[in-house]
Order: structure tokens, then sequence, then C-alpha cells
């Protein structure tokens, strides 16, 4: 029984250890308060407000610089710019752009989600 | 033997050579020296010259301005390394890249939801002094979203975080923004319309100067609008743009783009590209990275930021956004650093104001009747630029007067003597080809040259001492001309310090008086106008060049 009792909580373990690294990523802070929550990717007016007493929120999905997280038992997107994520942040310490885009001879055309 | 022999140390010449080898110190009479009624006449025709050809040269050869423009941009590297940096950290540019818009699908124009978002982002969290949205909402396009980059401003407004948006004339001369893009009615604006023209040189077109008043219609620029209004700077109204200083000093800067290079700025920066890469510089055909510091767009996402630097950079500064995407032409070409995205252009300015504030750089010009403050920097310059000149040549005859290496040395190329040459008498072939009269017998003693070794031997000196004299005074014009030039740029630099005028009228006028010097103009208009000046002093009498170039007793 006992011996039953280890495996399964060691297979418990892994497989909590192998939901964790899923989602690697947990939101440990708000840089603005309360912090907005959205319906959707993108924006747009907030849903709901979150003041982030119970943080750390795990990333379940990132689409268009928004994190998909589950607040009180319900799913909302956050703005990726107003909070802070638990991995070490890779600041940029090299140049600030690749180049500075050369003069053409065209008119750039709208993107795809231009009249949206 | 192909041998030549200067005199330029103390052994004596063979034996019998002497004579022939004593450099002839014969007094150069076009020389203003040591006549002061000549100097100063040639002062005033000097002054009067350098504005006739300031006025006529750029109307008969329009090329000419380029070398003018050239002086200016090394002019503008020199003024900008003393550029004072202490204001420069106080504004920010945020550039919406390449890179930041990939998770926006790649899609520009983006919706206004995503302008408002980045507002909101950057106001609302980072607390900046003002935010000034480089991007012109000029054009209507379909997206619902509108209102919600208005009321994002409104909110911005609420937290006191101004917000100033780039706009364009409309028909009437005053600024507009597409429709639905108001402040709403009954309540404090939520935005400031501000003016993004500007107007390149028409000669190189760099940006030398940046409009604070548009003359049509009186509507602000973005710099002006943000020093007044969120710097509380009080600047008075005048119909001058500001001449536009290029700060230089970057080097605890990030680098910009891995094609530019860091720079402190000064007379290092005079150098030609090909001479500091001979001296060790690998980066010297760079141009030198923006002045501003510089984030992009992407660095705000949770997993890029440096919260720290995030904050040092944000929180409290002028935030200038702008784009640097590809197919997008809206660059500036910048006197120091080359092509740059032009909302630099407006940090710059900025920058001016805030350093200079209403003792800005007027970027006057010359006109017919000039304005006084021209005069005033310009008179003084035309000075120096004769005077450097007239000190060069009366240095020279008083050290040829006084020291033996002197009187060796600082004499005109075309007044060398060589060992031998067109001094020593050509042989019996040359000589006969002289007195030749016609066509046949020059031809026969042509050929008859040609086969005698004295004769092309003596050809071949000669004309390797012309080359050599040619040479040498190449090299001393060149020189003088480089000289001249350096000092006459620190004046303008010193000048600049205590007058509020931008570098180019002044370069302008430099170069002028320079060229009337190096051309020698001066001197012949003078002298046609007033006579030549009187005898040059005893020391260039032949008695005096012959006690000068005794040897002088030595006392132990």
């Amino acid at each position: 029984m006992t011996q039953h009792s280890c495996v399964i909580a060691a297979v418990a373990a892994a497989l909590a250890l192998s939901g964790t690294a899923a989602f690697a990523d947990q939101i440990v802070g708000a840089s603005l308060k309360p912090l907005p929550l959205y319906a959707q990717p993108g924006g747009g007016t907030p849903t709901a407000k979150s003041d982030g007493q119970d943080l750390p929120w795990p990333v379940l999905e990132t689409r268009e610089e928004f994190y998909r997280v589950k607040v009180n038992g319900a799913d909302y997107w956050v703005d990726s710019m107003q909070v802070r994520i638990s991995r070490g942040s890779s600041a940029k310490c090299g140049p600030v752009l690749k180049g500075v885009p050369a003069p053409t001879g065209s008119t750039a055309g709208a993107g795809e989600d231009a009249c949206r | 033997m192909g041998y030549y022999w200067l005199l330029h140390d103390n052994t004596p010449p063979p034996a019998g050579l002497a004579q022939r080898f004593n450099p002839r110190f014969v007094p150069d009479s076009s020389k203003s020296l040591g006549n002061v009624r000549f100097y100063f006449r040639s002062l005033i025709v000097a002054a009067i010259v350098a504005i006739t050809m300031l006025w006529a040269t750029p109307r008969l050869t329009p090329s000419s301005d380029l070398l003018t423009y050239a002086v200016a941009r090394l002019q503008a590297r020199l003024v900008g390394g003393h550029y004072d940096i202490a204001r420069r950290d106080d504004t920010t540019v945020v550039l919406i890249d390449d890179a930041s818009l990939d998770p926006q699908k790649g899609a520009w124009p983006v919706p206004y939801r995503t302008h408002a978002r980045w507002l909101r982002n950057i106001g609302l969290i980072h607390k900046p002094r003002a935010i000034f949205l480089d991007i012109t909402f000029g054009r209507e396009r379909d997206d619902p979203t509108l209102p919600e980059l208005v009321s994002s401003m409104c909110e911005l407004r609420d937290a006191g975080v101004p917000v100033f948006l780039a706009a364009l004339p409309g028909e009437d001369g005053k600024l507009q923004l597409r429709r639905g893009l108001d402040n709403p009615a009954g309540e404090a604006p939520c935005f400031t319309m501000v003016d993004v023209r500007y107007t390149p040189s028409k000669v190189d077109r760099l940006i030398w100067s940046y409009p604070l008043w548009s003359a049509d219609g009186g509507a602000r620029s973005a710099a002006l609008a943000m020093a007044q209004e969120a710097a509380g700077i009080a600047i008075s109204r005048t119909d001058d743009a500001m001449a536009l200083t290029w700060g230089v000093n970057n080097l605890d800067l990030r680098r910009f783009t891995p094609e530019c290079r860091l720079a402190r700025g000064g007379y290092a920066e005079l150098l030609p590209s090909h001479v500091r890469s001979l001296l060790g510089d690998a980066e010297a055909d760079m141009p030198i990275c923006p002045y501003t510091r510089t984030l992009t767009l992407s660095e705000l996402r949770a997993q890029d930021a440096d919260q720290a630097r995030l904050a040092d950079m944000l929180s409290g500064r002028y935030v200038m956004i702008g784009a640097a995407l590809s197919g997008f032409n809206d660059t500036v070409l910048s006197p120091v650093h080359d092509v740059i995205p032009g909302v630099f252009m407006h940090a710059m300015a900025l920058d001016n104001l805030l350093t200079y504030q209403d003792r800005y750089k007027r970027a006057v010009e010359w006109e017919i009747w000039p304005p006084n403050i021209l005069w005033l920097l310009g008179i003084p310059v035309i000075m120096a630029a004769h005077f450097l000149h007239w000190l060069a040549t009366w240095l020279t005859q008083r050290l040829r007067g006084r020291h033996t290496w002197a009187r060796k040395w600082l004499v005109s190329p075309t007044q060398w003597r060589f060992a031998s040459g067109p001094a020593a008498a050509p042989p019996a072939p040359l000589q006969a080809l002289g007195s030749a009269d016609d066509l046949g017998s020059r031809l026969r003693l042509l050929r008859r040259a040609a086969s005698d070794r004295a004769s092309c031997g003596w050809l071949a000196r000669a004309a390797a001492e012309k080359l050599a004299v040619a040479l040498a005074l190449a090299l001393r014009k060149a020189a003088a001309i480089v000289l001249s030039t350096l000092v006459v740029m620190y004046i303008v630099l010193l000048a600049q310090e205590f007058v509020h005028v931008g570098t180019l009228p002044i370069v302008d006028l430099a170069v002028m008086a320079l060229a009337a010097q190096w051309l020698g103009w001066t001197n012949h208009v003078t002298r046609f106008l007033g006579g030549a000046p009187k005898a040059a002093p005893a020391a260039d009498s032949p008695s005096e060049q012959q006690k000068a170039n005794s040897p002088t007793p030595r006392k132990e």
C-alpha cells in the first residue's frame, strides 16, 4: 500500500511539474493598478479589473501582445505591456534597430487589418 | 647625375657652386607686409569682396554653394561636439519599428485602438512629462476604434500627461486631423495639434533649420509646443526659423543601428574618414548615431522590459513616438547623422529649445541688407580670415629676416634653386633648338637633341624640378587652406557661444572671406584701387640679405 502511494505521489508530482513547465511564464506583477482585464486580445474596453491580489497567474496563451490568464475561474486577456512576468527579462543591449529603413521609390500598401 | 641640392642644412655647398645654390630672397611685393595702411585698406576690400562673392557666386555658379555646405557640415560636427549635453536625457524617442509590428500581424497602419493602447501604456504606466505622437491621422479610414484613441488621450490629460498630435494644414492653412478625431466639446482639450512640416536645404537636402511657427497660419511646431506647454519655456514669436544644432556626444548610449557609430565630436570628427581609418578607427566610414536616447515599442513588452531602464527613459521625460518602418520614407538627412527617422529632428529641436531656451540659434540668412546680428558676427570673421593671411605672411618675412633655417625653408617654392637644372646652361643641342627659325631645322635639331644623352638628362631634371615646385606649391596652398579653415571654424565656434545665430550663414561668409584670400583677390583689388604697399622692410634689401646670409657668430 505504501509502495503504491509512493508511485501515485511520484506520478502526480511528475504530472504537476510537466503542467508547470507547459505554463512556464507566470504573471507576477502589474505595472498598472487596477489591471484591466479584456475579453479579447488587442485591447478595447476592459471587461473587468483586478487589483492583482491572487497573483501569480500562469500564462495560458499568448496572442497579439496579450496573455490569456485565468482569474477567479474566468478567462481573460491582459496586456503584455501592463504586467511583469516571472521569466527574466531579455532586455536588449545591442543596437536599437537593425537599420534605418532605406528610402524607397514606392508607396507602402496597407496591411491586411488596415480597414478592420 | 640626377641629383638635386636644396639648402636645408648648414653644410656649405661644394666650392664654386655656392653662388648658384643660394636661395634668392626676393621680397614678395604682392604681400601686404609691414604696411599698416595697406593692411587696413585690404581689410575693407576683403569685406567688400567677401560679401560680393557671397551674393554673386551662388547666382553665377550654383555649385559653389556645395563648398560652403561641405565646410558647414564639418562645422556642424565641431559645434555638435561642444553642444551642452545637460538636457540630452530629458527626451526619449520611442520607435515603432518592424519588430514592434510583428505581433500585430505586421499590419500598417495599425488600428486606432493599438495607438490608444500604446499611448495609454506609456502615459499611465510611466508618467512621462509629455508625449508627442509623430503619426499624422489626416486621412480617413474605416476603423470603428477611433473613439478609443480620443478617450485614451483624455485619460492621459486627466493623468496630467499632455499629448501632442502631429497634424498637417488643410486648405484653409489651419492644422487639421481626420473627422471624428476631435477634442470633446465643452471640456479641456485632450490633445494639442502641432505642425510637423520642415524645409530641407535646397542645396544639399540636409536639415539645417527647424520652423517654430508656420509662415502661413502661425501653427506651432511639435518641439515649440512641447517646450512652451510641457516645459514652460517662454519663447517669443519671431519670423525666423530655428537653426538646428545637432548634438553629437552619444558615447554612453546604446548603439542605434549596427551601421552607425558612437562619437564624442570635436576636432577629431573633422578628419576625413579614410584618414581616421588609417589611424585605426575601424568604424570611420559609418555615420554618427542619433543623439537622443531611443527605445522601440517592443521593448515595452513584459518579456523584453527592463523596468529600471524604462523608468529612467520614460518617467518624467518628453517622449516622442515615431515610426521607422520599411517602405515608409519618414526619414530626414542630418548634417551630422546622415539618414535618420524624422522623429529625431523634432527631438533635437526640443533639445535645442530646452538648452538655449529663448536664445535659440536663429536661422537668419544673408539678404540685400542682412540682419544686424550677421554683421556683428560676420565682420569679425572676415577680419579673422584677413588677419590670418596677413599674419602668416608677416611671420614668414620676420622669420626669414632673423633665422637661417627660415631663410632656407620659408621661401616660395618658385624661388627654389636646385643643384642642376634650368639654372645651368642647357646643352648645345637644346640651345641650338631654341634659336632655330624654320620648322624643318627645328625638327632636325629636335631629333639631334633626342639622341643626345646630356640634353635628355637636362630635360628630365628640368621637368622633375618643375614637378617638385608644382607639388610644393599645391601642398603649401592646401596646408594654408586647411589651417586657415580650422582656425576660422574655431572662431565661429567660439562666437556661437555668445551670439544666437546658426552656423550656416557665418560659415557661408567665412568661406567666401577665406576664398578671397586663397585666390589672392583681396590684394589684387586693393592694389588696383589704392596702389601697391610700400617697399618691404630693410631686411629684404640686398645688403640686409647678404648680412643675413652670413654666418652669425655664436656666443658660447
